[in-house]
């Protein structure tokens, strides 16, 4: 690459007041608002060189980007052995756009410096956009955290083993905490007991005086570690974050576009905690609704008589679902389906309501619609849109018994579309939009072949959506929508609906899990494929990774690492796929 | 001429650029520090400066001090009578500023640098330049604190230096700047702040702890806000001074005829500040993250601001970094020296031909979007960033939106400035329509671009490539800006107020502190004072200068000497 080095008109070299030098000559020899782009290439190409610069006094051999992307993937492996093995082996349940959490408890040197942004981090960037699209969130810019905070790696202090703390002779309090979280055996998974709460809140009130008297580096270090071991230990920690949120202020960090994804995580958590120690409370507006979905077994047929309203319970399944998803695996997946197919005693009223309503309606001469025949026209539509999403020989009544919360899912989005006067193609668009989205998302997380169909299926989608047009591509990747004007060929659809037949059949095609930020290291070889394949240079392939430029290259850039990944065999391939 | 303007919180101070180096112009009473301080009485007689905040006390319906903090919000001051916005009266302490290098120079200033805290959002910063425009200065840029403290600290030797942190708390804004120099580039590599944070907040917790134990049966309560308010105010302000100096100091004030006070520790006060000092802490980590850099590579850590005098910000400082920081540069007079270097280069002064400086946007700029969510609801209200945080400017930048609904047939683009998630949490700079044409939900994209340039002058470009619209929206003032008739209806009615001339503020200055001696003392004290006032004006109706000259030496030796007896 000589991009940075014929902007700043020197050649490569590792002295860093060179660089610095032949920055200030050019930067003083240009009007900055006359020539904004030209500032900010000549900005970006000494940062470049800078990174590069600093990478050779590391490493005296390595001159190249090749090079550059290798040392990251070194890296990465050196963090494999880390001390703590089993919960980096565990799956985690979030993770860090960073190497792995390596040798905490070995020591080690405290001042190391933060790493730089690299190819990890960059394509970390372009996950975000596909994971913040399925939560919601804009994904164009987010910079992400140039500091790993867990490449300086922190012991709390030397405390002398304290009684009251609970802990064994040579054990820190972070020791205690992090071995309480994060157990080996039988009880990883289930709650803190009472006295494990006890001694894990003396443990966290130590490690947080301890932040508010250190130096602002270390109670950073702190600070970090603390919300990765939380985090980590999610659920298990839930009544630890909010004395940690408290010590931190991290609940003004949470509604921050830039949160970082640890803490963005635990204020999520915290959120849908809070949440369900209020809906616990007998006086809570949806308390009786909660209690209800949280029963097993199917929903009884007189529960109007009794039970809570067919209003609160579809509130607060929507609001559950909106803003605290993983609180939904408390309830109960058949009761949950039965309340989404509407109180039959309900349906029956409805018909008598409807009657005499479309009485009026006809007085009127308002063709509306009435309960009833929405509910008709929904079960009609899925008659027809189930076998379009799923193939022949499926319908409603096979994918209630499969996949019944997918089944609610569709049932309720298609009432809906019809209710807002949608046309019988656009509802079946849709539920084929929702059966694809989902088998990605699913497929994605598994490995093997499922997960290659999923990648080449997503791959098909992403050339049809090219064949439009590159916003198109881009879309589907930012936020998983197709559109219906978007023809795919028919053997791919026939292949889809086979995917998702066969997703449902084996009961993989439930609600997806919410994997945060992801990232992987993408070696140096198959970034020469894909400039390859592109044709673009190195840096725009690059810029496009880390989701900047514009939407052509990232498209390509896109089509072209997904299809190269699956053609490869090397190293991290699944987890550049999950990526994806 | 062009000149430098640090318009604070609490003081502000004009430089200008002369014989390659900044000079701090004095003002008449022959102090470089203005009093950001305005008294108006109800027949329009007006006093700026310290004269002002010496009728806080005795004419609190009539003063305002920190009305800084109410820049570009709609909070207005009301002063005898009138109301006035935080511009108008900071169109007054600019007027002043302006007189006084009139007087030093002989000539009068029409162009200005003017310095505002970095963390100052765009509303804030354009009130900014109206106050400045309403004082009939061209404002030729607006530059960030920090980063002109940064200059003064930096340009002293020219020399390269290792990032080092300028940490600025000042009487009602708080900001760290990290800036690096190096062959004679001084580049700020990240800013953060809080600009709700500073001295008065160390008062107002001060006199909030003080209060119940001065006052238990709330006869405060009793007087008018204002009056209350300046009571506690300059009560808590001289009481944290003399905490600067010792371990206890007296928190007095005097109410009606009788006199309250109470021995505050600095232990006390320490803890009652508690709150405020862990706020120091976010900005700092939010820049250090921001730029890169650990604490532990910072060179120095500089500080400016009056605020950074008080030992208990000193230690939380020194606790935070584990070291001690560099006071070199005098915390009230670097700003304003910078600010006159900042003319300099605007005005490419020769002495500074070597010198280039580059700043970064401290806020997140961006457009408001709607997504679709897993359950195909939509989600409105979020934030979409364009232009990043601590982006170096000038900067342009672009992204790519499309339609969500099918047949949409425009597209909305709400423009907002912060760090939320949601746009409800930041602050709303503008808003531009642009129709589309009809076609299926996310098949027409708009492609946004963002120019941000060295002033902080945003403009927004929007291109629809379907059929070729461009939308242009240069956020000025849209909304906010009153227009050019207003502007000199506002001006003409600054103007109609009556000033004290130029020679006579030695008297008015004096006059306005002997009537606050009097607020301040009870008994035969006040009685003395009162005698005196009634002596200097006597002499003053003489009208016969050594007559005078002597009165007041006589009236201020009196002065200094009750001043020096009571910590008030």
């Amino acid at each position: 690459m000589n991009a940075p080095w014929s902007i700043l008109g020197i050649g490569m070299t590792a002295d860093v007041s060179a660089i610095r030098k032949a920055y200030a000559e050019r930067l003083k020899a240009m009007d900055v608002d006359g020539d904004v782009e030209g500032f900010a290439q000549l900005r970006q190409a000494r940062d470049h060189a800078l990174r590069i610069a600093r990478k050779m006094a590391a490493v005296p051999d390595a001159g190249n980007e090749g090079d550059v992307a290798e040392d990251g993937a070194e890296a990465e492996a050196d963090g494999e052995d880390a001390a703590f093995g089993p919960a980096a082996e565990a799956p985690l349940r979030w993770t860090y756009a960073a190497p792995e959490l390596r040798g905490e408890w070995s020591g080690g040197d405290l001042a190391a410096r933060p790493g730089e942004p690299d190819q990890s981090a960059m394509l970390g960037r372009m996950a975000w956009a596909a994971a913040a699209a399925r939560e919601g969130v804009s994904g164009a810019g987010i910079p992400l955290t140039t500091i790993d905070p867990f490449t300086a790696p922190f012991l709390p202090g030397n405390h002398a083993a304290d009684e009251a703390l609970g802990l064994r002779p040579g054990e820190s309090p972070a020791e205690r905490l992090s071995i309480l979280l994060d157990p080996e055996g039988p009880s990883a998974g289930e709650p803190l007991t009472e006295a494990e709460v006890r001694q894990a809140m003396r443990a966290l009130r130590k490690i947080l005086d301890d932040a508010a008297q250190a130096q602002i580096t270390r109670a950073q270090q702190i600070e970090d570690w603390l919300a990765e071991v939380l985090a980590r230990g999610w659920p298990r920690s839930a009544p630890l974050l909010e004395d940690a949120n408290t010590a931190f202020g991290w609940e003004r960090e949470w509604a921050a576009h830039d949160a970082r994804p640890g803490v963005a995580f635990l204020g999520a958590r915290l959120r849908g905690y809070r949440f369900q120690q209020n809906v616990l409370q007998p006086g809570h507006r949806y308390h009786k609704a909660w209690n209800e979905l949280i029963r097993p077994g199917k929903a009884s047929l007189l529960r109007f008589l009794s039970g809570p309203s067919q209003g609160d319970v579809e509130a607060l399944l929507r609001g559950v679902r909106k803003n605290f998803p993983e609180l939904e695996t408390h309830f109960a997946a058949d009761r949950v389906a039965s309340w989404e197919r509407g109180s039959p005693v309900k349906v029956g009223l409805f018909i008598l309501l409807g009657l005499v309503l479309a009485a009026v309606l006809m007085l009127a001469g308002n063709p509306s619609r009435d309960g009833a025949s929405l509910e008709r026209d929904t079960w009609s539509a899925m008659q027809t849109a189930v076998p379009e999403a799923f193939g022949e020989g499926h319908d409603s009544s096979w994918l209630w018994d499969k996949q019944p919360e997918l089944a609610g899912l569709l049932n309720a989005q298609t009432r809906n579309l019809l209710e807002n006067g949608a046309e019988r193609p656009a509802v079946v668009a849709k539920v084929v939009e929702i059966v694809r989205g989902r088998s990605f998302l699913n497929g994605r997380e598994l490995a093997g072949n499922d997960l290659d169909t999923a990648m080449r299926l997503r791959l098909a989608q992403l050339r049809a959506a090219q064949a439009q047009s590159d916003a198109a591509c881009i879309r589907l990747r930012n936020t998983g929508v197709l559109g219906a004007a978007i023809a795919v060929p028919d053997a791919i659809r026939a292949e889809e609906r086979r995917f998702a037949a066969h997703l449902a059949d084996t009961g993989k095609l439930g609600k997806p899990q919410d994997h945060g930020e992801r990232s992987a290291m993408v070696p140096g070889d198959l970034i020469d494929q894909v400039v390859g394949a592109t044709r673009l240079s190195r840096d725009a392939v690059k810029e496009a990774m880390s989701g900047k430029g514009d939407a052509g290259t990232g498209c390509a850039v896109t089509i072209a690492l997904l299809e190269r990944t699956l053609a490869w065999d090397g190293e991290n391939r699944r987890e550049i796929l999950m990526t994806l | 001429m062009l000149i430098g303007i640090d318009l604070g919180t609490t003081n502000s101070a004009v430089a200008i650029w002369r014989d390659g180096e900044a000079v701090l112009v004095p003002n008449a009473l022959d102090d470089p520090l203005t009093p950001s301080a305005v008294s108006i009485a109800k027949d329009g007689r007006a006093w700026i400066g310290r004269s002002a905040l010496d009728r806080l006390a005795a004419h609190p319906q009539d003063s305002a001090a920190s009305f800084k903090r109410l820049m570009g919000t709609a909070g207005k001051s009301r002063l005898g009578g009138r109301e006035y916005g935080a511009e108008d009266l900071s169109a007054l302490v600019l007027g002043a500023l302006v007189a006084d290098v009139e007087a030093f120079t002989g000539e009068r200033p029409s162009e200005a640098v003017i310095t505002v805290p970095a963390y100052f959002n765009d509303r804030q910063r354009k009130a900014t330049r109206r106050a400045g425009e309403l004082a009939g200065l061209t404002v030729r840029r607006l530059i960030n604190e920090p980063t002109a403290a940064a200059l003064a600290f930096g340009l002293r030797d020219k020399g390269d230096r290792e990032p080092f942190l300028v940490f600025d708390l000042g009487g009602g804004t708080f900001d760290v700047s990290v800036v690096e120099m190096f062959d004679g580039v001084v580049e700020v590599r990240a800013s953060a702040g809080d600009n709700r944070l500073g001295g008065d907040d160390f008062d107002q917790a001060l006199a909030a702890m003080v209060r119940p134990r001065i006052d238990p049966a709330n006869r405060l309560d009793a007087l008018s806000a204002p009056h209350r308010e300046a009571l506690l105010k300059r009560a808590a302000e001289g009481c944290r001074r003399a905490l600067s100096t010792a371990s206890e100091a007296e928190f007095a004030l005097v109410l009606g005829d009788e006199k309250l006070s109470l021995t505050v520790t600095e232990a006390e006060f320490e803890s009652a500040c508690e709150p405020l000092l862990r706020r120091l802490r976010e900005p700092v980590v939010r820049a250090l993250r921001d730029s890169a850099i650990d604490a532990a590579e910072l060179s120095e850590i500089v500080l400016v601001g009056g605020a950074t005098r008080m030992p208990v910000v000193r230690r939380a400082i020194t606790r935070l970094f584990g070291r001690f920081p560099n006071a070199s540069v005098h915390p009230d007079h670097a700003v304003a020296l910078g600010a006159a270097m900042q003319a300099a280069l605007v005005g490419r002064d020769a002495a500074l031909d070597e010198i280039r400086i580059t700043d970064v946007c401290p806020y997140t700029l961006g457009v408001e979007v709607a997504e679709q969510d897993d359950h195909g609801g939509l989600q409105r209200g979020l934030f979409s960033p364009v232009i990043e945080r601590n982006t170096p400017v000038p900067v342009s930048r672009m992204n790519t939106y499309s339609t969500l609904g099918n047949n949409q047939k425009t597209l909305e683009f709400g423009i907002y400035q912060g760090e939320a998630r949601e746009v409800r949490g930041n602050v709303k700079l503008g808003h531009i329509a642009i129709p589309v044409p009809p076609r299926p939900a996310g098949e027409v994209s708009a492609e946004v671009r963002f120019s941000y340039d060295s002033s902080g002058l945003l403009e927004i470009d929007v291109h629809i490539p379907a059929n070729g619209t461009e939308r242009n929206l240069v956020i000025v003032d849209e909304e906010d800006r009153p227009g050019r008739k207003e502007l000199e209806s506002r001006r003409a009615a600054l103007a109609r107020l009556k000033f004290h001339p130029r020679e006579e503020a030695g008297n008015v200055a004096l006059m306005t502190r002997a009537e606050r001696c009097y607020e301040d003392h009870i008994g035969d004290v006040r009685q003395a004072i009162g005698h005196w006032i009634t002596l200097f004006a006597g002499a003053l109706d003489t009208q016969d200068p050594r007559h005078i000259a002597d009165a007041r030496a006589m009236l201020a030796a009196r002065l200094d000497e009750v001043e020096s007896i009571s910590p008030l």
